[in-house]
């Protein structure tokens, strides 16, 4: 089995991360929704302020073999607040290749999350997973995560374009 | 309940002397409850009535959005169009910072999650089948802890 390395992304990486964006939105059958550029990922995750971070899962390959390592998964988080608990970190986006599935790769990215997590002295990690991704929810919870919106209810909202621009100038 | 008089107010960002009185709506808000008793009122003073936190978060499809992790009038001070100043505030600081979308969470059972509706806004738990998970520091430790 190769073996497989998880790291903080560099700024070179941004072309393979948006490739993997957008395989987990047409995974999340969202594609469409897609509008970023790699520019905006280079300047948004690498410039004065970050506003996300990157851990890469990269394999590498074996002695002697002509390719290079490869990408072949991600996890996107940034630091959050939650005014009960304090420091949080939120794992907005986590993808492996198809083909790299049930090796434990999507499992060593969200520990690796965790030990970020709590070397920053945060308290919570939080996620959202579509209801009908079912593999993944088992995932989460096997690993002890809770389900807030089926537990307490929590829906997430949003107010975007029209809708924002209308609530700014009245 | 007699509603005091507001003469004006106005939405300001914080400042590190606030903090005492943002952790007093912020517990106020997590126990739900009518704290009319523990306000204050002066005829010269300010009274801090509200609180809106929020940060900035990422979505790798689209790029920076404003979330608004709470947002808190007292109720006592309720339909007097504070919370809309409020949003109103947001949404301008949103749009400044290039952000595409505002992002807040509402539990179901709060009936002015049916304003936010009405105000042009999205369920995208409902509409997409979005669920909110959380890890707490145990889980994290246990995740972190195995190698």
């Amino acid at each position: 089995m190769a073996f497989v390395m998880i790291r903080e992304a560099k700024e070179g990486d941004c072309g393979n991360i948006l490739r993997l964006i957008r395989e987990l939105a047409e995974y999340e059958k969202l594609s469409d929704q897609v509008k970023i550029s790699e520019e905006a990922l280079r300047a948004d995750g690498f410039g004065e302020t970050p506003f996300y971070h990157c851990l890469v899962a990269e394999i590498l390959s074996a002695p002697g073999e002509p390719q290079g390592p490869c990408v072949v998964g991600y996890g996107l988080y940034y630091f959050s607040y939650s005014t009960w608990k304090g420091r949080n970190i939120y794992l907005e986006d986590i993808y492996v290749k198809p083909e790299y599935r049930g090796q434990g790769i999507g499992s060593k990215i969200i520990k690796k999350v965790a030990e970020v997590a709590l070397d920053k002295g945060c308290s919570q990690l939080r996620l959202a997973v579509l209801d009908w991704n079912k593999r993944a929810m088992d995932l989460y919870k096997a690993l002890g995560a809770q389900d807030l919106t089926e537990a307490e209810g929590w829906h997430c909202f949003r107010f975007e374009g029209e809708a924002m621009r209308e609530l700014a100038g009245k | 309940m007699r509603q005091p008089s507001v003469t004006s107010f106005r939405v300001r960002p914080a400042e590190a002397g606030d903090c005492p009185e943002i952790l007093h709506l912020i517990k106020e808000l997590a126990a739900c409850e009518n704290m009319l008793d523990a306000v204050k009122l002066t005829s010269k003073g300010k009274v801090t009535v509200g609180l809106a936190m929020y940060y900035f978060t990422y979505d790798p499809w689209i790029g920076k959005l404003l979330y608004l992790e709470d947002f808190y009038v007292i109720q006592a001070y309720r339909g007097l169009g504070i919370g809309a100043e409020m949003l109103k505030r947001l949404s301008q600081i949103a749009i400044r910072s290039q952000c595409n979308c505002m992002h807040f969470p509402v539990v179901t059972w709060n009936q002015a999650s049916i304003d936010y509706t009405h105000r042009g806004a999205l369920d995208l738990s409902s509409e997409e089948g979005w669920h909110l998970f959380r890890f707490n520091r145990e889980e994290l430790m246990d995740m972190a802890g195995e190698k």
